[in-house]
């Protein structure tokens, strides 16, 4: 058995195993209560760091096989998974992200009513996602959705597997080439958009949707035209002859499979739009850019699930969320066309704060450059049939033209064009449809040598690089975006002994909230949506007057590191509303209860949710 | 007249006009992709049929949408 342990046929399960030992070592000596101001990176010791370079080099190792061996590969990804997904979710004691519990309210309402709660907010408007999981809630005997909300990005990163393998697998790349594209998806996929949300559910559904799509047919090859037409008039005529008559009637596309599979495979993928379209804002849209863009480069045959997808979408729209955009159209189209203040709203204005938190957002942005560039280099080295890759990497682009999201709009084209710039980039590394090695003439056999353990060793540094700048920034928010066992207790005692109509306030919207008293307890965010200072801050406070104030640790990081307060501010602060009509009834080392000793009759300004 | 006339085009955004136009677009746009996949022979006057019916069908639902969002909101 350690025969076979050490053999080099092994090597890489070995690294594997050594990995993920490390990994537990890692996660076992973390210190939540130490985290500094990076982070999650800033708990994690020396064998987090040495476990990630094992996976590193295992992944490598496997990737210049002749033939890759599949079942290898995929534990070495799963591995990789668990680094960079798993280690926030065996680290933080609760589940980071406020929207993540307040999701799960969402989901105890329609579990104790049976229904949504109309005109409450926005998200209830595509309530798919939150009654599954209602029903999963109720499948599995849970009281609440609570117990689904701190390992769900690992699981849910670990069901994106399966169809980006699909898609990896069908992209007319090299098997290989497709492999490292899997890899570097994994490895860049900062954008913490898994936590648990409708945009996590339905990511996995246009996942699978373009998995089926680019499984089930492939383009033909471009018959070579001798007689091309030379005006440009001419040329704009065959390619309208082209997109009408042949590309429409599947006259460039063979389908893979029997008619039969194609027909309920499509029909599936019709359904899953249709689940997609009432239980997300804006997964329906980038799904129906995707799928023009397959249209349009061959990859599917027929357009009618591209209008299915519309038709749903929009009906939806239209129809089911009608509550939403009665009276608030111009939060939908308001910023269409919009794209200057679009993107200053997605990247400028969140280039702010200390230098710690701007050292994590330039890693953001520094992954999110580097991938693009590498993407470039891959599209000029690459040599396919047709540009389905591309098309999909810069279909998500046209979201920014009609949304900005609420300044998360550049976030989502980057999520959704995510696993096809990755195989771009992967094409930079690995650009040949077969990596050479047939063995060379004698006369080169150096040069080559050589050359590949170039190649290798620049694939390892591109992977761990990239593994270890995604580690920091997913969690470069961690201080202010995860809890501790304190701050849900202390959420949890103000939800239980406010009463119906009682509101609770809060510095920032960073803590556990929302889980329970869906309709009935309100919330109030003195911040609002900026960062005024801690004088403004206590005045707000103090004027609308909250029945219960939750101050907490992850406020305070908050504070100090996004909104420059000094430290010690919320000390400060409480101590400045125990004079202004607060006591405190309840503290824990991470957060502190107080309650007004005198409520007034009227409110000068509406509570936030 | 003109209270008449506006409380009309209010009714064609209503939720039933609206729903049975994407249902009908939805039917039809199915029919011809499984006549496709299946490769179902019709003729080329029921194949210009089907297709005219989609594009009012699309058409119609669009405009009605168009009509509901002014409106509703």
């Amino acid at each position: 058995m350690i025969e076979s342990a050490v053999n080099p046929a092994n090597r890489s399960l070995v690294f594997a195993f050594g990995g993920l030992t490390l990994w537990i070592v890692a996660v076992t000596q973390a210190d939540f209560s130490h985290m500094g101001k990076l982070g999650l990176i800033s708990v994690l010791g020396w064998p987090y760091f040495a476990g990630l370079t094992l996976v590193a080099i295992g992944i490598v190792l496997e990737l210049f096989c002749d033939p890759v061996r599949d079942s290898r590969v995929t534990v070495l990804i799963i591995v990789l998974i668990i680094f960079i997904f798993g280690t926030a979710c065996a680290v933080e004691p609760t589940s980071a992200l406020p929207d993540s519990w307040v999701h799960a309210g969402f989901i105890q309402y329609i579990l104790q009513n049976g229904h949504i709660l109309n005109g409450y907010d926005s998200r209830f408007s595509w309530p798919g996602g939150f009654s599954l999981g209602a029903v999963l809630a109720a499948f599995t005997g849970q009281p609440n959705a609570l117990s689904f909300l701190r390992w769900f990005p690992l699981f849910i990163e670990l069901l994106y597997l399966a169809p980006v393998l699909v898609i990896a697998r069908f992209s007319s790349v090299s098997r290989r080439t497709g492999w490292l594209g899997v890899v570097l998806f994994y490895a860049t996929n900062w954008i913490y958009q898994d936590y648990f949300s409708p945009q996590a559910l339905n990511y996995l559904f246009f996942l699978v949707v373009l998995a089926v799509v680019l499984a089930c047919m492939r383009p033909t090859r471009h018959p070579s035209s001798t007689t091309a037409p030379r005006t440009l008039l001419g040329r704009a005529a065959q390619q309208w002859n082209r997109l009408a008559h042949r590309r429409s009637s599947e006259v460039e596309t063979v389908p893979v499979w029997s008619n039969r599979v194609i027909l309920t495979c499509l029909a599936l993928a019709g359904l899953i739009c249709l689940a997609s379209a009432m239980s997300h804002q804006l997964t329906p849209y980038a799904l129906i850019l995707a799928l023009t863009a397959c249209f349009l480069t061959r990859r599917l045959g027929r357009p009618e699930l591209i209008v299915i997808a519309a038709l749903v979408a929009v009906g939806w729209l239209s129809l089911g969320a009608s509550n939403y955009w009665i009276g608030h159209l111009h939060d939908i189209f308001g910023s269409a066309g919009q794209i200057s203040s679009t993107i200053g709203s997605n990247v400028t204005s969140r280039i702010a704060g200390s230098p710690s938190h701007r050292f994590v957002i330039d890693a953001r942005l520094l992954i999110t450059a580097a991938l693009y560039s590498l993407a470039g280099i891959g599209v000029l080295r690459r040599r396919p049939n047709t540009r389905t890759l591309e098309a999909l990497a810069a279909a998500p682009f046209f979201l920014l033209a009609a949304q900005n999201y609420g300044g998360e709009g550049l976030l989502r084209v980057v999520l959704f064009g995510l696993p096809f710039t990755s195989l771009l980039a992967a094409s930079a590394l690995l650009p040949t449809p077969r990596v050479a090695l047939s063995r060379p003439p004698r006369s080169r056999r150096r040069n080559y040598r050589y050359g590949r353990i170039v190649t290798q060793f620049v694939v390892f540094v591109v992977l761990l690089s990239f593994a270890l700048a995604t580690t920091l920034a997913r969690g470069g928010n961690d201080a202010y975006e995860s809890f501790s066992t304190g701050e849900l207790a202390a959420v949890n005692y103000a939800y239980s002994h406010a009463r119906a109509g009682q509101v609770i306030g809060m510095v920032a919207p960073f803590l556990p909230f929302g889980q329970v008293g869906v309709g009935s307890t309100s919330v109030f965010v003195a911040a609002g949506g900026g960062t005024p200072s801690p004088g403004a801050v206590r005045s707000a406070l103090v004027t609308f007057r909250p029945e219960w104030i939750i101050l907490s640790q992850s406020q305070e990081a908050w504070g100090e590191i996004v909104a420059g307060y000094p430290v010690g501010w919320e000390f400060s602060l409480v101590n400045s509303l125990a004079t202004s009509g607060y006591r405190v009834v309840k503290g824990w080392p991470t957060a502190t209860v107080l309650e007004v000793i005198a409520t007034p009759t009227v409110r000068p300004v509406k509570p936030a949710r | 007249m003109s209270a008449t006339f506006t409380a009309s085009v209010a009714a064609f955004g209503s939720a039933p006009s609206v729903l049975v136009t994407l249902v009908a677009s939805l039917i039809f746009v199915i029919v011809r992709a499984w006549r496709a996949v299946t490769g179902l022979i019709l003729s080329r006057r029921v194949s210009l049929l089907l297709d005219a019916a989609i594009v009012v069908f699309l058409a119609l639902f669009l405009v009605l949408v168009l009509v509901r969002f002014k409106t509703l909101a």
